[in-house]
């Protein structure tokens, strides 16, 4: 008896001070007051808890942003491409550090360190440094939603599955019409990171698929070492890519007729291709998203010498009309790209004109 | 005596490298014949280094050296074979080097996987456009094998493998006649540049879809 109480005493104060580690524990992981929709989702149950679709939108952004993780990752198209990554992703503080070594086809890694993106092509011994922008859901405002989605995309929560091991809520949104793509969005329970998402298109076929295939979630990533391998470049010459920006006012470019809920993003003048002789001093960009998906309008001069042939090409839920624009402004021809379906594309196309 | 300092005076000038045509090949002879001559070859050699550097030369027995050389030599008889073959070698390896077009296969390779991609898309996009059109259906029918003759014929016409050149998709545009948009590296440049724009990137895992998708981005 004696000796049974100090066993049983010590038990006691094991199980509780492992108890107060895992509370530690919880405390440290759960997500700060940037993430307010964390304790929503735990306590809704095996529902997805209703949400509009910026509310989702949001949570699934504050998930990727605010969580260090390990994983490969698979992007398969309809027409059976696979292509796969591995990804290590790193908070501190504001900085979101990325790496991302493509394990599939020609060699490159790319990394982003917030807004900045180095891709390495070790087989070309060229690394491409640029500024990406909008590469958040809400680039100017990040607290405040663009309600504009919301017009164009229903939600609905579609119920619950397991992805790369981990729970996750199963939403789709639907669009209004037909000029954009649906989604099927798999998000993680706790942290809302997407970790499998399908492009549908109107008939409900999913154009293109990617997922985590295996994930580890927080796991420990040094943001050091990250940040150092982006900043060893030697052996590799460093192509910078600069962009004019200019507008489309400038240029001499109008939609005739807005395509419904895409609104112009940006207009660069690109520089002159450097592997390309031809005279390709004006290509412009011009630059449309609807929220979710993103169309960009190539402009530049008819050149009769490459003769290029008007046409259409789809990878995954890419889609790429090329063609040469009518009187008057057959000089000219436009190559419209967009993770949208073929007839938005053309809707831009007979929109364009020329104001000059 | 007036004969020994000719033949000084021969090897001096030898050695100074003025000699020519026949006065060279006789004093070469009488240097290889005589050993007083072959003393003073090395003696001037030796006076002519001290005199060029203004330090002290180690002296060495020049005979002996080239006997234990030419023994050496006779040791190894194929050594002039093996010195022939590695020479060869070196010109194989320097070829192999220069043969840059297996880079190029290469990316032929990488082309490859793209066409396989873009042909299963253009078999996607025409059952589309026939499925969601019941007008085009029959359109969509005849223009097949339209649009594979045009295939077959920009492939005859190509100089690269048919397949690295050719990424054809479906095409309907305006009046509906059948067309190919090649995947050429201006196409790609621009898909390229969609995507550096931000294309695709607003979905939470676009940018990791952008980067990891071979598509655009070879």
């Amino acid at each position: 008896m004696t000796v049974q109480m100090p066993i049983s005493a010590r038990a006691f104060a094991l199980v509780f001070a492992a108890f107060c580690l895992a509370q530690i524990a919880a405390a440290q992981t759960r997500p700060g007051p940037a993430n307010p929709r964390g304790t929503a989702s735990a306590q809704a149950g095996d529902a997805p808890p209703s949400m509009s679709v910026v509310e989702w939108l949001q949570r699934m952004h504050t998930g990727a942003r605010q969580r260090n993780y390990v994983g490969t990752f698979v992007v398969s198209a309809a027409g059976g491409d696979l292509s796969s990554a591995r990804i290590w992703h790193v908070r501190d503080g504001d900085l979101q550090i990325e790496r991302i070594e493509a394990l599939s086809g020609p060699p490159r890694s790319t990394f982003r360190r917030n807004h900045h993106v180095m891709t390495f092509l070790p087989e070309a011994k060229v690394v491409k440094v640029e500024k990406r922008e909008n590469l958040d859901l809400f680039p100017n405002l990040p607290d405040k939603p663009d309600s504009s989605i919301g017009d164009f995309y229903d939600v609905r929560a579609v119920g619950k599955d397991r992805v790369a091991g981990f729970d996750a809520d199963v939403v789709q949104l639907v669009p209004h019409d037909g000029l954009r793509f649906g989604y099927r969005i798999w998000s993680e329970r706790r942290s809302g990171l997407v970790v499998k998402l399908q492009t549908v298109d109107a008939e409900s076929r999913v154009v293109e698929q990617s997922a985590f295939s295996e994930l580890q979630l927080d796991a420990p990533v040094k943001a050091q070492a990250l940040a150092q391998m982006m900043t060893n470049t030697t052996g590799y010459r460093v192509e910078k890519l600069e962009l004019e920006r200019t507008s489309a006012q400038d240029e001499g470019w109008v939609l005739k007729a807005p395509v419904a809920g895409f609104r112009p993003r940006s207009f660069y003048r690109r520089p002159a291709g450097s592997d390309d002789k031809a005279g390709q001093d004006r290509t412009v960009q011009w630059t449309f998203s609807d929220g979710l998906a993103s169309v960009s309008l190539f402009i530049e001069r008819y050149d009769e010498k490459r003769a290029p042939r008007d046409g259409v090409l789809t990878i995954g839920a890419t889609n790429a009309i090329r063609r040469r624009l009518p009187e008057p402004a057959s000089d000219w021809w436009l190559t419209a790209v967009g993770e949208v379906p073929q007839q938005t594309l053309n809707a831009f196309a007979q929109s364009l004109s020329r104001t000059r | 005596m007036n004969q020994t300092m000719t033949v000084r005076e021969q090897v001096s000038a030898l050695a100074d490298g003025h000699l020519h045509g026949e006065d060279f090949a006789r004093a070469i002879d009488t240097v290889c014949a005589e050993e007083d001559a072959r003393g003073a070859w090395r003696a001037y050699h030796l006076v002519g280094d001290i005199l060029r550097s203004g330090a002290h030369s180690p002296c060495s027995n020049g005979n002996a050296f080239l006997a234990r050389f030419q023994q050496r030599l006779a040791a190894e008889p194929v050594i002039t074979a093996p010195a022939a073959a590695p020479a060869g070698l070196t010109a194989r390896h320097r070829a192999d080097a220069a043969n840059e077009p297996v880079f190029r296969w290469k990316l032929v390779a990488g082309a490859a996987s793209l066409v396989a991609v873009a042909a299963i898309s253009w078999t996607l996009v025409g059952n589309g456009i026939g499925a969601s059109s019941p007008g085009a259906q029959i359109a969509a029918a005849q223009q097949q094998p339209a649009a594979n003759s045009v295939l077959a014929a920009a492939a005859a016409n190509s100089q690269l493998p048919p397949t690295a050149a050719l990424t054809p998709t479906r095409v309907m545009v305006g009046n509906g006649s059948p067309q190919v948009m090649l995947r050429d590296p201006r196409l790609d440049q621009l898909l390229e540049a969609h995507q550096q724009a931000g294309g695709a990137s607003q979905m939470p895992s676009g940018f990791l879809r952008n980067a990891t998708f071979e598509g655009p981005a070879r």
